[in-house]
């Protein structure tokens, strides 16, 4: 369990990492990445099949062009199957049209079944949460982020969205990597191997989280002040 | 002879504490002078630097630049202080080296004198290999030569360099050692901070000491007295 949580801590730093790749053979194919958009906006506002079709060959093929990336976008695929199968759990028991209250769904807990009708929604509810990131993150792997928003920082109206993204993308990892020494700093010191001081060890990681990334933010925020010549950061034109 | 910055009974208090992490700081800082603050851990240093940028507004006490309130002149004043922050990841915030290197110029000039800035820092520091790259792929030591760059490509007049030699390979040290000696020649005025040890060969004409958050001894260069 331990080793899982670690994996996975490190596996969502890995991945969140390697959008920043640079890849220097897409230049001049970036005009993809608003098709990918579009499409992740059809796949979140409709449940048209032809949609969800349309989004898994736009993925297939930005994932066969990736080459070396394409096991990434296969491993965040994964990543997001397992999410929506756990969160969507509830959809298996749930039925159309009836809103009950905690009593009654104690007194009706056997006619909780699964139907071929709940598991019909539980497919397209994970197939859905699969494929409405995945045009814009298999596009974003593809073409590495700083591709996108190079070219994003030349349009004033993208610009900030596109910076705001970017330091999302750069500090995430670092805290994800943080939080992953922590856990280890801990461990290594920890001479019981159970389950209960296992989870006393996570959860006391909690608290130095928050003051670390409150401290890291606020020192991000000077930086980001110290250079930035208006009011407002990543306006490149207010002082022309 | 008017000092281009001066902090007159300035202390700092963080949000929380009870003890000032700066007491009663009183320093004037001459046009095109190095003035080095050493310090333990924890005296102090990082914080009198985020107050001189006007960063940290004090708590007491007010800092002038070109005596006139340092916070009246806020926003248009950045662009001639440069900060360098110790740990140079925190300034990395966009997508490629170029990016960050023309973060400042692209507020001040156009796009082509941006460009022409970045490149001239680049080569300056022997990074231009870099400007393609992601800030993310790099090396601490890299890291640290591209924030450098970020803040010089804008030509501030006045540098604040936090620990700027450390974590750099030896070569570089040389290099940043070199550039800044540089740097003074070309008229600029500069505040670095370094652990307790030594700038290094850094021709300081002052040495600030730094102690629990009060300065305890200034040596000048050309001094053979502490005052």
């Amino acid at each position: 369990m331990n080793n899982m949580l670690e994996s996975f801590i490190r596996n969502l730093s890995r991945l969140i990492d390697s959008f920043n790749r640079t890849n220097r053979d897409v230049r001049g194919k970036v005009y993809i990445f608003p098709l990918s958009i579009l499409l992740t906006l059809l796949v979140s506002t409709t449940d048209n099949p032809i949609s969800l079709v349309t989004a898994a060959t736009f993925t297939l093929l930005v994932s066969l062009h990736a080459r070396d990336r394409a096991g990434m976008i296969v491993r965040t695929a994964w990543y997001l199957a397992l999410l929506s199968m756990i969160i969507g759990l509830p959809l298996l028991i749930t039925r159309t049209n009836s809103i009950m209250d905690f009593g009654q769904l104690l007194r009706s807990i056997e006619a909780l079944k699964v139907t071929e009708n709940s598991i019909e929604t539980y497919a397209r509810f994970i197939i859905r949460i699969i494929l409405a990131p995945l045009p814009v993150l298999a596009t974003i792997y593809y073409l590495g982020w700083p591709s996108i928003a190079s070219r994003a920082y030349r349009l004033p109206l993208l610009r900030l969205p596109a910076a705001i993204t970017t330091i999302f993308i750069i500090h995430l990892p670092r805290l994800l990597r943080h939080a992953l020494s922590m856990i280890m700093a801990r461990e290594a010191r920890t001479f019981h191997h159970d389950i209960k001081t296992a989870w006393k060890n996570r959860v006391s990681i909690i608290g130095d989280l928050i003051v670390g990334s409150a401290t890291h933010s606020k020192i991000l925020q000077y930086a980001i002040d110290a250079r930035t010549f208006n009011d407002y950061p990543f306006d490149f034109e207010a002082r022309k | 002879m008017k000092p281009l910055l001066r902090l007159e009974k300035v202390s700092y208090v963080y949000p929380g504490n009870r003890e000032p992490t700066l007491r009663d700081i009183n320093i004037e800082v001459w046009d095109n002078e190095i003035l080095c603050i050493k310090g333990p851990n924890g005296s102090g240093k990082s914080t009198l630097l985020l107050v001189m940028a006007g960063l940290l507004p004090p708590t007491t006490g007010t800092v002038y630049y070109r005596e006139v309130p340092l916070h009246d002149q806020f926003p248009e004043v950045r662009s001639k202080i440069g900060m360098l922050f110790q740990n140079p990841e925190v300034m990395m915030i966009n997508p490629t080296v170029f990016d960050e290197i023309a973060y400042g110029p692209r507020q001040l000039f156009d796009e082509e004198t941006a460009r022409r800035k970045v490149v001239e820092v680049a080569r300056l520091l022997e990074i231009d290999y870099l400007l393609d790259r992601s800030t993310v792929s790099l090396s601490y030591g890299e890291k640290r030569l591209v924030a450098l760059a970020s803040i010089l490509s804008y030509d501030p007049e006045l540098l604040l360099l936090d620990e700027p030699l450390s974590n750099l390979q030896d070569s570089k040290i040389d290099m940043v050692r070199y550039l800044i000696n540089q740097l003074k020649q070309r008229g600029k005025t500069i505040v670095l901070t370094a652990p307790n040890r030594c700038s290094g060969e850094v021709r300081c004409d002052r040495t600030l000491i730094l102690e629990n958050g009060a300065i305890i001894s200034v040596i000048n260069r050309y001094s053979p007295y502490h005052s």
